[in-house]
């Protein structure tokens, strides 16, 4: 575990908690349903870290990832 | 107003700054964070610089190579009206940190690579206003982490509020 696998955000509708995985030296971003049930892998990143992740007001979730360097990548399809 | 911070970034100089979790703010920065040209950068009235997600993904959707950090600012904030981000208002960085917007950040040279033509004029308060860095003086140091929140301080209204 490392340091940024402590982010942890509520989803707009307060049903999910996103969270950061962190297996194998790679970053994806997983949604637990607070009434239970497994949680769901949201996004399938193939190698890196994720720095940083958010709702924008317009209901899109922005993430920042990369290794050395960080990159915007917009994951707009989540809340949809 | 009220936003949120999504992101801080410190390097040894130059750009990009990148990506860390937390920081110590003083009235000299963010601790772990320093500049090639100190007569230029940096200083109690440049302490931090700021710079909007919503911009930084306004550029990206115009096809620059801009990320969080490759513009040089120390936190990248987002939830926040830009264009109403104006020297001289006061906001909350998390519970601890007060800050003073001191003014736009003038664009140099390192910001070329953020942009895929160069223009790095896009981020001029002067040419392009609301899309401009802001630099920020510190008058309350503390702790600061990401996601926390950063809100307009009480009593004080933005340009258009």
């Amino acid at each position: 575990m490392g340091q940024w696998d402590t982010l942890v955000r509520w989803s707009p509708d307060s049903r999910t908690l996103i969270y950061i995985n962190h297996q194998a030296g790679i970053d994806n971003l997983w949604a637990q349903p607070v009434v239970g049930g497994p949680a769901k892998q949201i996004t399938n990143f193939k190698e890196g870290r994720i720095f940083s992740f958010d709702w924008l007001r317009n209901g899109d979730l922005v993430a920042s990832r990369g290794d050395q360097n960080s990159d915007v990548v917009l994951i707009n399809d989540l809340a949809r | 107003m009220e936003g949120r911070i999504f992101q801080l970034n410190v390097s040894p100089g130059g750009v990009p700054k990148l990506p860390i979790r937390e920081a110590i703010v003083t009235a000299s920065g963010m601790a772990g964070d320093d500049h090639n040209f100190p007569d230029i950068h940096g200083g109690p009235d440049r302490a931090l610089c700021l710079f909007s997600l919503e911009q930084i993904l306004q550029f990206q959707s115009e096809g620059h190579p801009i990320f969080p950090g490759s513009a040089g600012e120390n936190v990248t904030v987002s939830g926040l009206n830009w264009n109403q981000v104006v020297p001289g208002l006061q906001f909350m960085l998390g519970e601890e940190v007060l800050i003073e917007i001191t003014r736009y950040t003038t664009p140099c040279n390192s910001m070329e690579s953020s942009f895929s033509d160069g223009n790095y004029a896009r981020l001029s308060q002067k040419a392009n206003p609301g899309c401009s860095r802001v630099y920020a003086r510190v008058l309350r140091p503390g702790k600061i982490l990401v996601g926390e929140r950063i809100r307009l301080l009480s009593g004080q209204k933005g340009p258009s509020d």
